[in-house]
């Protein structure tokens, strides 16, 4: 995509383009430009990248044909970011199974070697990195799924907490008690209160 | 310290970026969709309001470098047989070994030396009447409309227009609304006539300096769209409009199709941007050997969505008039 630096100054907002696009559908496409980077990277974690390349390019379709029922004074600012991700949060839904199993697999299996870095340093200082990742993608893999929607829209998406609660529809209060319960289970899967202080990588289950 | 969620914040999870094919293919997807869309119902469709907003959202898109759209695969579709019947929606007409090329520098060369020297001054109207043949695509019922437009020159006074018949007052522009082709005639003249220069003139609402060896797929159709509003209005300054035939040649991808009808049931040459979901079923018409403009073809859609018409249109007077219902 290229940008002219500059022109976009006093750019529409969000609202104001998915209210034009109802006449003017063509108009929904500066939604893609601002967003699709960022769909795309929070589809990709939670999925890996070819099912987020598919799943992103659903997001928009969706959202497109859902754009009637974007309700901007519901909206936390008058960004489109909450609705987009809650609605890539919902595709993920259709691929729960295949979330887990590539979260447990990446718990199992040491992360693919970075081939740009000399090979000294991968020997040696990604070891403590790798022993997190591999913590983290664990206990992901065994997180009831509507904990980790919060959890991940937070960390991986970007979302504060009443963003959150309207990408999924739910009380500010629930998203709360789950990011609570998800972030507990992460600290536990760590090894204590700090996370920085890691357990012994674990033998494979 | 570091806590668990900036832990999770901070690991990729293994993830690779988007990738520009992926990119490509998920906004020609988008585009499709959207292509296919129906207007709102609440809104009557009106061509001149579509015109307006259509510009006002070129002008986003061009600034934000969204338009179109096409996969690598998709690059040569637009000379399938099937993708061509479905851009005639009547005949069954072939994409043509006739360069595209070849007619638009003939109807260029034909426009130059057919125009005369015009000068509407801001305070003035151009007065055109356009005649509408609309084919509906299931039945074949077909209607004639005649609209006359009065279009402020300069946009700062009420324009009067129809639309398939109907009058529809447009209020003048307001402040930071524009509309491609600029209305101002100074604006207009501004434009450069030399094509190679007009291209990189006009997308990006003219704040681009990008040469075209820079051009990206967006960029050009860009330019191919911005050309087609700008041959549209009936009356351009001296040079502008063999200026915007030569430069529409060298927009990559525009295609000849054979043996279209024009609104006048002649059989002509359509110049159409097929790798474009926008550009489906839209294109301009010449006579295949004097290279005359015919024309454009265009298609609608009922505001239910349930219909959909072949319009076929010509502008066949204008006139630079000093007041609205004025007829030359």
């Amino acid at each position: 995509m290229t940008v002219e630096p500059g022109v976009r100054t006093g750019a529409e907002s969000d609202a104001s383009v998915i209210a034009r696009s109802r006449d003017e559908p063509e108009a929904f496409a500066v939604l893609f430009d601002r967003y699709a980077d960022a769909v795309h990277r929070y589809l990709a974690r939670r999925l890996g990248g070819e099912p987020a390349d598919d799943l992103m390019a659903e997001t928009f379709t969706t959202a497109f044909q859902q754009r009637h029922r974007y309700d901007p004074s519901r909206a936390t600012g008058d960004g489109a970011r909450p609705w987009l991700f809650g609605i890539a949060t919902n595709l993920v839904g259709r691929h729960r199974r295949a979330e887990a199993r590539r979260f447990k697999a990446m718990a199992r299996i040491p992360a693919p070697a970075d081939h740009e870095e000399p090979l000294a340093d991968r020997a040696a200082a990604r070891v403590g990195a790798q022993a997190v990742r591999q913590e983290l993608a664990g206990a992901l893999a065994v997180l009831p799924a509507r904990h980790r929607d919060v959890l991940l829209l937070v960390a991986w998406g970007g979302l504060g907490y009443e963003e959150v609660a309207q990408a999924l529809g739910v009380p500010i209060g629930t998203v709360r008690s789950r990011l609570h319960r998800a972030r507990s289970k992460l600290r536990e899967a760590l090894g204590g209160s700090d996370p920085t202080i890691l357990r012994e990588a674990p033998g494979h289950d | 310290m570091t806590d668990e969620l900036e832990l999770l914040r901070n690991w990729d999870a293994d993830t690779a970026p988007l990738t520009e094919p992926a990119r490509a293919k998920a906004r020609h997807r988008l585009l499709n969709t959207m292509a296919h869309a129906e207007r709102h119902p609440d809104t009557s469709p009106s061509r001149r309001h579509a015109l307006r907003l259509a510009t006002a959202a070129v002008v986003a898109v061009a600034v934000t470098g969204t338009a179109v759209l096409m996969t690598k695969d998709g690059a040569d579709e637009g000379d399938r047989p099937d993708r061509a019947g479905r851009l005639s929606g009547t005949a069954a007409p072939r994409m043509g070994n006739v360069g595209a090329a070849t007619v638009l520098n003939g109807a260029a060369a034909r426009a130059g030396k057919q125009e005369k020297p015009v000068a509407p001054r801001d305070d003035q109207f151009i007065y055109s009447k356009r005649v509408i043949t609309e084919t509906e695509r299931r039945t074949g019922a077909v209607r004639t409309y005649k609209d006359v437009n009065w279009d402020s020159v300069d946009g700062s006074k009420r324009s009067l227009t129809m639309e398939l018949g109907r009058m529809i007052w447009e209020e003048p522009l307001k402040k930071g609304e524009g509309v491609w082709p600029p209305r101002e005639w100074s604006k207009l003249k501004k434009l450069p006539t030399d094509p190679e220069k007009l291209i990189p003139g006009i997308i990006g609402v003219g704040t681009s300096s990008k040469p075209m060896s820079d051009f990206t797929a967006d960029d050009w159709f860009d330019a191919y769209f911005m050309l087609g509003e700008l041959l549209k209005w009936p009356v351009l300054p001296q040079g502008l409009r063999p200026a915007a035939y030569e430069a529409l040649a060298l927009v990559p991808g525009v295609k000849a199709i054979l043996g279209v009808k024009d609104s006048a049931g002649r059989t002509g040459v359509g110049i159409a941007y097929p790798k474009s979901p926008f550009g489906q079923g839209k294109y301009l018409i010449f006579d295949p050997e004097s290279y005359e403009f015919l024309g454009f073809r265009d298609e609608r859609t009922s505001a239910s969505g349930d219909k959909t018409y072949i319009q076929l249109s010509h502008v066949v007077d204008w006139a630079i008039v000093d007041r609205l219902k004025q007829r030359p």
